[in-house]
């Protein structure tokens, strides 16, 4: 069938390209091939030969004698062999069966060449040329019919190559696809296809693509999956189209309107036709085969339209063809001599036609094409019956269905487990669609869920860090506002305390020692009442520094200038002092604490300072006081004193102030003097 | 004519020995209070020529007593009779409306004499209120040097400028010089250049 034949005749230009991508450009001298013959005759080493064969074979093209050639890539081969020249003897083989292939009859000789290869297939390292090797014995296979052999001596090449040598799996699995049609693997043959048509749409090898969408139409329609075949085939008819490539379009749409025959989609099947027959008919640059089948085809749908006039005239048209372009053709002369059945058929030259007839189902069945077996027996039953030969008749109907019947349950066995196959991959695809589509939506959710939890967890923590310092700092305060407030209870309870001895000894003890100084007085003991006013005297020293009862009457200003002049009067230190009345800014303790720090300042100085001037100044200004006390004694480190816990009186100065609700400053050099500077606010 | 007094002690023994004492002596004693508040009551009352008080007394003490009564313009004069020694009352005395000033426990040995005083119109503050005097420059003296012109007395003597005291001291250099004539006065100095120096120098034994 015209089917079958394109098919093959596909496979043939792939081999021929294979052969142009493989072989070299030769442009061999005739002299060295001569002399080179010429030195091999007499050299005997095996080495030499198989050297001087690699520098000959090569420079061989297509105007050296065949079988010439043939002679010295067998020669070549059999040294190869000898020196173990694996990867020579592996491509000279594939070389010499590319040879082969160019006529027909030699595929006996092709077969036995490759099997030799194979043998020492696995002593050759390059990938290319072991893949080849298994490629050629896979064709040998193939051309024999051989599928079977075929199909796994692809799958050998297919493992071998490397990933470099794509173009060849490509092909490998390419040829497999149509082994495994013959095969009737439909599945297979499916998979196949598609994946060479992967790795050539990879190549952007489009020509090679068209061709594996072409065979899966082929393969398609031929398990009467009409649909899918359509589709590919329109994709390709447009393709074709628009690359100018009319023959294939003619061809493509020739086979689409064979399938629309088949569906009884007549008035399909004849636009096609029509289609091509109004573009190609009067086009003589077009393959006459196609001219003439589309003819055939036309004519053979008219007899069926029972347009009798029609069908004549389109049978006239292919006639034409056939007598001038295509004597001898073995393609058409069955579609041919089908159509003269049906036109002697129309014309009523039934026994005619019931003679060629059987000439036809003969040649059908000798060629083993089902299809045209099943047409014959269905025509020649009904010419039969025209004929009144009803025995016949019915036998050949009977035939017709029983061949049908086969083809329809082998065909449907393979579609039904096409379709289950698809319908598998279908649903296992839309489950893991789902389960896909369903673990995104988990993880959206869990990822949403995160989401919520961190950014709760963050608040939460960022809440509780937060409060936490709050809590941090109210302690902090808390505690300083507590130690300040001890402190300052401290001085309080302490000033009291001191007040209370002060009072206790000035009316308690000193009254009682006035009372015995009046009796030694009064007795006239002179010694004794002077040991008594020096008694007297220190204890009213002790009771002042104890507590100042002058402030009471004088005020802070008061008492501090009289403090001043004691000081300067009982000590080495030259005291000046600029006071400002500050007594109506400040209560009685705060009064008495300014006092106590410019008392004990001057005890300081007076201990540590060894300073021989101190200036006092105290300004008041808008609700602040400014005391400063500068000596100019040795200096010290305040740092280094305040931090040495036995230097109570400048953590006393430090909390009195505080208590006050001032600052101290305290600029001390070495041997420069200290200015102390307090700054209270009120 | 005998003087009028009022006294006034929270301390019963001494106020009884100090009533005692003055009977003794023939004064005449018109009230007597232990606490600051009746003391003023009684003199607003009597209107003593002088009235004697403690400073230390409950419900007021004797300045208050004092302040209070030259706010009234009560005439009668106030002597202080107290354990207190402060040179701050003697010192501001006027303000303080304080005529006299005794430490109780050389009461014996000069009140009588401060009443006496006080009764002629003079005022009377015990020389015990004042430190004693350290050295023999007094004699010498029209008048007693302060603390300070003595420091400034040691740093001339150790040949220091006016200009360098007043660094030393943080004072300014006007107010040493205001000193320096001062001292020069005191020790009756001629009012020669270098006199002060050279007296210092001469007499650096003393002041030291």
């Amino acid at each position: 069938m015209p089917t079958y034949h394109l098919h093959l005749k596909f496979y043939q230009i792939c081999i021929i390209c294979v052969i142009l991508l493989r072989s070299h450009t030769i442009n061999a001298q005739n002299q060295t091939v001569d002399s080179l013959m010429i030195v091999l005759e007499k050299e005997q080493n095996p080495q030499e030969k198989f050297q001087i064969l690699n520098k000959l074979i090569p420079l061989f093209d297509r105007k050296y004698d065949r079988q010439l050639v043939i002679s010295y890539y067998k020669l070549g081969i059999y040294f190869a062999e000898q020196t173990e020249n694996f990867m020579e003897l592996g491509k000279w083989s594939n070389e010499l069966f590319e040879i082969y292939r160019l006529e027909s009859g030699n595929e006996e000789e092709a077969l036995v060449l490759m099997l030799k290869a194979k043998k020492h297939v696995d002593k050759i390292n390059d990938t290319r040329i072991k893949g080849n090797v298994f490629l050629k014995l896979a064709a040998a296979y193939y051309d024999k019919t051989d599928f079977s052999e075929a199909i796994e001596q692809y799958s050998n090449a297919e493992q071998e190559f490397s990933e470099n040598d794509s173009i060849f799996i490509a092909d490998a699995l390419f040829f497999r696809a149509q082994a495994r049609d013959y095969k009737g693997e439909l599945i297979g043959a499916m998979t196949d296809y598609q994946k060479a048509r992967l790795y050539y749409e990879n190549l952007h090898d489009s020509d090679y693509v068209e061709f594996v969408n072409n065979g899966m139409a082929v393969l398609y329609s031929k398990y009467n999956i009409f649909e899918e075949a359509e589709k590919i085939r329109l994709d390709l008819a447009k393709s074709y189209l628009q690359q100018d490539k009319t023959y294939e379009w003619a061809v493509t749409m020739y086979n689409q309107s064979r399938d629309y025959l088949k569906q009884n989609k007549l008035e399909e099947h004849s636009i096609t036709l029509t289609k091509v027959f109004d573009k190609i008919n009067n086009d003589p640059t077009i393959d006459p085969e196609i001219r003439a089948i589309i003819g055939l085809s036309l004519s053979n749908f008219f007899s069926q339209k029972e347009d009798f006039k029609m069908q004549n005239k389109y049978f006239l048209e292919a006639k034409s063809i056939i007598e001038e372009e295509l004597q001898g053709s073995s393609f058409i002369k069955l579609p041919y001599l089908k159509s003269r059945v049906l036109i002697l058929e129309s014309q009523k030259e039934i026994d005619q036609a019931s003679q060629l007839i059987r000439e036809y189902r003969e040649m059908a069945v000798s060629a083993a094409n089902m299809d045209q077996i099943i047409d014959a027996y269905l025509i020649e039953s009904r010419i039969s019956e025209k004929r009144g030969d009803y025995k016949n008749a019915f036998m050949a109907l009977s035939k017709y269905q029983n061949f049908k019947d086969s083809i329809f349950q082998s065909n449907q066995a393979n579609t039904f487990s096409y379709y289950q196959t698809l319908y598998e991959t279908e649903k296992k695809e839309r489950d893991l669609l789902l389960k896909t589509q369903e673990i995104s939506d988990i993880n959206e959710k869990n990822r949403t869920k995160t989401r919520y939890i961190i950014t709760i967890s963050i608040f939460i923590m960022t809440i509780m860090l937060l409060w936490f310092l709050i809590k941090n700092l109210r302690d902090a305060n808390k505690a300083k506002k507590l130690q300040e407030k001890f402190s300052q209870d401290l001085l309080l309870s302490q000033e009291i305390e001191r007040k209370r001895i002060s009072k206790d000894l000035h009316d308690g003890l000193g009254q009682s020692l006035l009372l015995i100084k009046n009796k030694v007085v009064l007795n006239r003991d002179t010694a004794t009442s002077e040991l008594l006013n020096h008694a007297i005297e220190e204890l009213r020293g002790i009771s002042r520094s104890l507590h100042p009862f002058q402030l009471e009457e004088l005020g802070v200003t008061g008492a501090i200038q009289n403090l001043l002049d004691q000081i300067d009067s009982e000590t080495d230190i030259f005291v000046s002092s600029e006071l400002d009345d500050i007594d109506d800014l400040l209560d009685k303790d705060q009064q008495l604490h300014v006092y106590r720090i410019v008392q004990e300042s001057f005890n300081n100085i007076i201990k540590h300072a060894q300073s021989s001037a101190v200036k006092v100044s105290m300004f008041k200004s808008n609700r602040k006081i400014s005391l400063s006390i500068q000596d100019n004694g040795i200096g010290f480190d305040f740092s280094e004193k305040f931090n040495d816990f036995k230097s109570l009186g400048l953590k006393t100065l430090k909390e009195r102030t505080a208590t006050l609700g001032g600052t101290m400053k305290v600029e001390s050099e070495l041997n420069k003097g200290t200015t102390f500077t307090f700054l209270i606010f009120t | 004519m005998k003087i009028d007094l009022i006294i006034a002690d929270d301390h019963p023994l001494l106020l009884k020995g100090l009533r005692d004492f003055l009977e003794e002596n023939n004064f005449n004693i018109i009230a007597q209070a232990n606490n600051g508040r009746s003391a003023l009551e009684l003199i607003e009352k009597h209107k003593p020529s002088i009235a004697i008080l403690d400073l230390e007394m409950p419900e007021m003490t004797g300045l208050e007593v004092a302040a209070e009564c030259k706010l009234r313009k009560i005439q009668s004069k106030i002597i202080l009779l107290t354990l207190h020694k402060e040179i701050y009352i003697y010192q501001q005395a006027k303000t303080l409306n304080i005529s006299g000033y005794l430490l109780k426990d050389f009461a014996i040995e000069e009140l009588i004499n401060c009443i006496n005083k006080i009764n002629k119109g003079e005022d009377y503050f015990s020389g015990k209120l004042f430190p004693e005097e350290r050295n023999q420059l007094d004699s010498k003296m029209n008048e007693k040097l302060t603390p300070s012109e003595v420091k400034i007395l040691k740093l001339i003597a150790d040949g220091l400028s006016s200009k360098e005291i007043a660094n030393k001291l943080f004072i300014a250099e006007r107010t040493v010089d205001k000193h320096r004539s001062n001292i020069i006065y005191k020790l009756n100095l001629d009012k020669k250049h270098n006199s002060l120096l050279i007296w210092a120098q001469n007499n650096k034994g003393i002041i030291f």
